[in-house]
């Protein structure tokens, strides 16, 4: 059953890389580690619309708060936050 | 030399000239040609002036246009019809071609005029470097054609009417020479100036010729009056920018760093002046030197100018640093690229020599006045004094906000704006259409304004089609050419082919439109994100809400929260930060235009094309950030009664910024064979 799960969350989570990795048009996968918003990966239309995929794909309703781009700064962060 | 030196009404009562002269003046329907002329027709002698124009009527009309503008801003009258008809002598032609396009049966007339001077004023005032064969054409080849037909009609002396900042980066003491060869420049402008110096230089060497070079610094408006007189360049242009996009600035709570010395002193010289220096220099022969600066002897630290614009535009955000640490902001890169032109002013310190005697000191007190005068001008025009609101109910009895300038006998032009857009962005076409039209726009309902109910199931083109029907019923207009911006050219598709009867002729600027099956019209990065993201906003109000605090809601958020914030802001298109500021600034109205764009993205296949038969220009801009060019190519095909103009280094905001486009639809909406906007360029100084 927990194998069952980390299935889904790992397939959606990486749903939501290769939603980013078209969005940025880039070839090569997103580094995990790579800070989204300080490389530019993201501006502010886009940054939106991947909070919305993020809440989508992970069940959840982000809250704009003073943690969430703590939260959200690159894939890593949104894997462990989000996806676990 | 006159009493007071600078004083023109002393000057043109004196016995200065003589009835036999005879000047050629190009730019006269510009700024500074244009006060030049106004000025020097109240002095004996003839002026031949240059003009583009289809016929002598329309040459003689944009003249006295101009000159009528220079005289309000005077608070003078009008210059009589007999010294026109008696001193001014237009001549049909344009820089850009030999000879200036002018024929040989009036090429031998003006050798036979006694011309002593060439006084040449205009100029491109374009400034970046990517449109430097556009500036060349001009500030270049149109010197070289000018000197030419100077030398066949034997015209012993070219008056140049250069800039004081063809020093370009140079700092320190400017002097009246020609600069050294590896001068840089802040810009182009500024770089085809100085070639242009050197270019008359070698030419008058070769052709036994004399040149006087005359550079004004930062010209403003009379002293007398301190009105803009007319110009929007140099200061009027910085400030002008800055009351564009002080809603924007007003949301920035962090510094708006521009790069350039802090102490650096601004040179500010009202037109009349630079007038007087002019014809004074002609009253002494023109002295013993080529080069005359026409400065004032005053100067005014740059950092307190922009404070005092600040100060009148209601903001204070804005620094001079030498250097940007950190990120270099949206919100910078969206001010550096309005007001790029203009770092050659703060970029370095510059004190420039003058031989010529010394005018009266403008002050630091006097820039603020001329700032202040000027953003209520500004202001009058948004207010009312340009358009005249009204309320207008609709077909639903809904009321609608309309505006309308210029007079009601003339031929109507209705104006549909892009969706939720303000009427700011419409404003500089409907004046310049409003010269020779009954001009009217409206707001669309929603956005910007708030105040009536959100009605989704009426959320699409035909709502404002019938808008417009209603705003034509009002005014008892059977028929009316209509003007689409943007979507608004969405609206103008829907009305004509649901109102065919009602349109006279229909011109699409930078159409946004949703032609789905033609698969091959690329998008911008501009579209594709919002037509990505607006549909989810459409669905979903909190999406809005969660935009607006992500982004404008960040009022408690801790420094680091702000750099992150700051950082998402960096990477977002300047453009797009311009043309979404209005709509994406509350949820309600987000939510309100993300359904009607996300409706419009969602209209027939044809876009409403089909079966349209009426007269349709369809304009489209090579530089366009927001809607792709190849929509426009495609748009034409589509129509079937439509001809395509694409201008080249001209983006969404074209119709905006260039005064060229007004003249192109008002050719098309007469029905006179119209002209690319190229064609019809005269910018002058």
């Amino acid at each position: 059953m927990s194998e069952t799960l980390d299935l889904v969350e790992e397939t959606s989570f990486d749903t939501l890389c290769s939603w980013l990795k078209m969005k940025a048009k880039r070839d090569e996968d997103i580094p995990l580690d790579l800070n989204l918003i300080e490389n530019k990966l993201v501006d502010s239309i886009v940054f939106v619309e991947f909070m919305m995929m993020l809440e989508e794909l992970a069940g959840i309703q982000l809250e704009v708060n003073e943690d969430l781009l703590k939260k959200v700064y690159s894939l890593q962060a949104i894997k462990e936050n989000f996806f676990q | 030399m006159s009493a007071t030196y600078g004083n023109l009404i002393e000057f043109i009562n004196q016995p200065n000239f003589e009835d036999n002269d005879a000047i050629f003046l190009t730019g006269a329907t510009g700024f500074l040609g244009g006060h030049f002329l106004f000025w020097k027709l109240q002095t004996p002698g003839k002026v031949y002036v240059l003009v583009r124009a289809s016929d002598a009527d329309n040459a003689r009309q944009r003249i006295r246009d101009n000159l009528e503008v220079c005289a309000r801003s005077y608070n003078l009258p009008m210059l009589a019809d007999s010294v026109l008809n008696e001193r001014l002598i237009c001549v049909i032609g344009e820089l850009k071609s030999s000879k200036l396009g002018i024929s040989e049966e009036q090429i031998a007339e003006l050798a036979q005029a006694g011309i002593r001077e060439v006084w040449h004023s205009a100029a491109s005032l374009s400034f970046r470097w990517e449109d430097k064969d556009k500036i060349d054409a001009t500030n270049l080849l149109g010197v070289e054609n000018l000197l030419e037909l100077a030398s066949m009609c034997d015209i012993p002396r070219i008056v140049y009417v250069s800039t004081a900042y063809t020093a370009g980066r140079k700092k320190g003491n400017i002097s009246e020479d020609y600069h050294a060869e590896d001068t840089e420049f802040a810009n182009y402008y500024e770089a085809s100036k100085c070639a242009a110096e050197k270019l008359v230089a070698n030419y008058i060497s070769e052709h036994g010729m004399k040149s006087t070079i005359v550079r004004p610094s930062i010209i403003v408006g009379p002293e007398s009056t301190q009105c803009s007189g007319g110009t929007r360049f140099g200061l009027y242009g910085f400030c002008q920018e800055m009351y564009q996009m002080r809603d924007t600035l007003s949301q920035v709570k962090k510094t708006l760093r521009l790069v350039g010395d802090r102490d650096c002193l601004g040179n500010f010289i009202p037109v009349d002046h630079v007038v007087y220096d002019m014809l004074y220099l002609k009253k002494i022969g023109f002295g013993d030197q080529t080069i005359y600066h026409a400065t004032n002897p005053n100067n005014i630290k740059i950092l307190d100018v922009m404070k005092q614009c600040e100060k009148h535009n209601g903001i204070d955000c804005i620094d001079i640093v030498p250097v940007r640490d950190g990120k270099v902001s949206s919100f910078e890169n969206l001010f550096d690229s309005k007001t790029k032109f203009y770092e050659g002013y703060y970029g370095t310190q510059k004190l420039f020599e003058r031989s010529l005697p010394p005018h009266k000191k403008i002050s630091l007190s006097d820039i603020d006045n001329y700032v202040r005068l000027f953003v209520e001008e500004l202001e009058a025009e948004k207010q009312g004094t340009i358009f005249d609101r009204t309320q207008v109910t609709s077909w639903d009895n809904q009321n609608i906000t309309v505006n309308v300038i210029g007079d009601p006998a003339k031929t109507p032009i209705v104006i549909a704006n892009a969706y939720g857009m303000p009427v700011d962005f419409v404003t500089p076409l409907a004046r310049r259409l409003s010269h020779n039209h009954f001009v009217i726009t409206w707001d669309t309902r929603w956005v910007p304004a708030l105040t009536q109910a959100f009605e989704l199931d009426k959320c699409n083109s035909l709502t404002h089609a019938k808008d417009l029907i209603a705003i034509l019923d009002h005014f008892d207009l059977p028929k009316a050419s209509i003007v689409g911006w943007s979507s608004g050219a969405q609206v103008c598709l829907r009305t004509m082919q649901e109102f065919s009867e009602r349109i006279e002729a229909c011109v699409l600027l930078n159409g946004g439109v949703s032609l789905k099956n033609d698969s091959d019209i690329p998008m911008t990065i501009f579209e594709e994100n919002l037509r990505s993201l607006l549909p989810k906003i459409s669905s979903n109000r909190r999406m809005a809400e969660f935009y607006c605090q992500l982004i404008y809601g960040n009022q408690n958020a801790n420094e680091s929260d702000e750099n992150a914030i700051s950082s998402i802001l960096t990477s977002t298109d300047p453009y797009l930060l311009y043309m979404t500021s209005m709509p994406f600034r509350t949820t309600e109205s987000l939510f309100r235009y993300a359904n009607m764009m996300n409706n419009l993205f969602h209209e027939p296949e044809d876009a409403y094309t089909t079966g349209v038969q009426t007269r349709t220009l369809v304009f489209g801009c090579d530089q366009d950030e927001v809607t792709h060019p190849l929509l426009a190519k495609a748009l034409k095909q589509k129509l079937a009664n439509a001809e395509l103009v694409i201008e080249e280094n001209a983006g969404h905001f074209a119709q905006f910024y260039d005064e060229k486009v007004a003249k192109m639809v008002s050719d098309f909406v007469n029905a006179k064979q119209h002209l690319t906007t190229q064609q019809v360029e005269a910018e002058c100084l």
